[in-house]
């Protein structure tokens, strides 16, 4: 359920420092999702896919990724071209369908998935740790970088614990249906995984105290800024301000 | 439901995630490190809590239990909540950076008020704590829908209408995620009380 298919050692984009792709893939995150013209978010999706190309992420499961990520896209798709109203370019039956609905939709699908590239190329493919270590180097709250270490440290032996209760009921003939005992068991079930989880904190917390935790961590991973990270965020910062000129002046780049 | 990247207005982005920010403050600044560990750890619960899927007539939705996280936690969901959908924006890549001050305020604000609308009625215990605890598990839930339909309507005038259907899909999720908070607390109460003290 929670495997990591992006992580592996890729060439040239897996050696930028984390934190300089961590704070690259955010401000083009930020920039595309306020760009309101259609040219400049082609522009970000091209410049996106070089990034992706670049970073060579294992092709089925960023397929599977990008499909679950356009879902709402096109939930988009389906309602808001023959809802929106305007000038219609076709009639769907009852339905108009709207052009600007289908700029809207077109408009939105395209920077979601310019973003999407942008991270599975720059952040998927850092493991948790590092990224918890290189938000802190960012000024990130301590006590949230200790809660994103922790919880995902417990993710998979929750999720075992709760395969695990899930298996002893289906052997028990549990079988869910659409009814008030079906949700009944589950609650349970959750209720009970919540409880271990409390217990397993306290314990945690005590062995930590024994161990003389106080509260900071020490990361073994070295962070170190290179030439190459400066060169990279140049050409990053380059492509994005190219991409806003061209959102702010749509009009002077038709020639 | 996720709202996607790329979606929402600037201005709806901004504002969300600096009620965020400010809801994340307060959530950190009442926990100490003694109390740090549970909140990272329940935290993980309901991340595997709301990838569990189930039966809704001939499909199934996954729960949310943002109610139910909030009636443990108080305050400290809002951390919780960004901590669980930033290791989803990442692992998954559902959601992503620049929704998550929304997605985390619009799951985790309607469950810390309802903790404290309905506390009252959560510790008097019997049926007085389940029906605070249907309360709000689907009240919650219903809020979380109403402001990411809200979010979505405001983005755009030409949204309105998918935002209508996507609260209005959020209904049967409000029911089940009522009962499900409801029998989950009960449980609790029955077999370890003491959790319910954790955001007193």
């Amino acid at each position: 359920m929670c495997d990591t298919p992006f992580l592996r050692e890729v060439p040239f984009l897996c050696r930028i420092d984390p934190r300089f792709r961590i704070v690259v893939a955010t401000a083009y995150a930020i920039a595309l999702a306020a760009i309101q013209n259609l040219p400049a978010a082609c522009l970000g999706v091209v410049f996106a896919f070089a990034l992706l190309l670049l970073a060579r992420p294992n092709p089925g499961a960023t397929c599977k990724r990008l499909a679950i990520i356009n879902i709402f896209i096109v939930f988009l798709w389906i309602t808001v071209p023959l809802t929106m109203g305007g000038d219609s370019i076709a009639a769907l039956g009852p339905f108009h369908v709207s052009r600007a609905g289908i700029f809207l939709a077109l408009l939105v699908a395209l920077k979601c998935n310019a973003i999407a590239f942008v991270f599975i190329a720059l952040v998927a493919p850092i493991t948790i740790s590092v990224l918890a270590h290189s938000l802190e180097r960012l000024r990130f709250p301590a006590k949230l970088v200790f809660l994103l270490l922790f919880a995902y440290r417990y993710i998979y032996v929750i999720e075992e614990e709760w395969k695990r209760l899930y298996t002893a009921a289906k052997l028990r003939g549990f079988r869910p249906k659409t009814n008030v005992r079906t949700y009944g068991v589950l609650a349970n079930m959750l209720g009970m995984v919540f409880v271990h989880s409390f217990e397993r904190s306290a314990r945690v917390y005590e062995a930590m105290q024994l161990r003389g935790f106080c509260g900071k961590f020490r990361s073994i991973a070295l962070f170190q800024s290179r030439l190459r990270d400066f060169v990279f965020t140049g050409a990053a910062a380059a492509a994005l301000g190219s991409i806003i000129l061209l959102d702010i002046f749509p009009g002077k780049f038709h020639g | 439901m996720h709202i996607s990247e790329g979606v929402l207005a600037p201005a709806v982005l901004g504002g969300e995630a600096v009620l965020a920010a400010v809801g994340i403050a307060v959530g950190l600044r009442r926990l100490d490190y003694s109390r740090l560990m549970t909140v990272a750890i329940l935290s993980a619960a309901f991340f595997v809590g709301s990838l569990v899927h189930v039966p809704v007539g001939p499909g199934s939705a996954h729960l949310i239990l943002n109610g139910f996280l909030g009636i443990i936690l108080g305050w400290a969901a809002f951390p919780a909540i960004f901590v669980a959908l930033l290791l989803q924006g990442v692992l998954f890549q559902f959601g992503g950076i620049t929704v998550l001050g929304v997605n985390t305020f619009n799951m985790a604000f309607p469950a810390v008020a309802c903790c404290f609308i309905f506390r009252p009625l959560l510790s008097r215990g019997g049926n007085s704590m389940r029906i605070g605890a249907f309360c709000c598990g689907a009240l919650s839930v219903a809020g979380a829908g109403f402001l990411t339909a809200a979010a979505l309507a405001v983005s755009n005038g030409g949204f309105t209408r998918s935002a209508q259907m996507l609260f209005l899909a959020h209904i049967p999720v409000m029911a089940i995620e009522g009962m499900i908070t409801m029998f989950a607390a009960a449980f609790i109460a029955r077999v370890k009380p003491e959790v319910f003290l954790f955001s007193r």
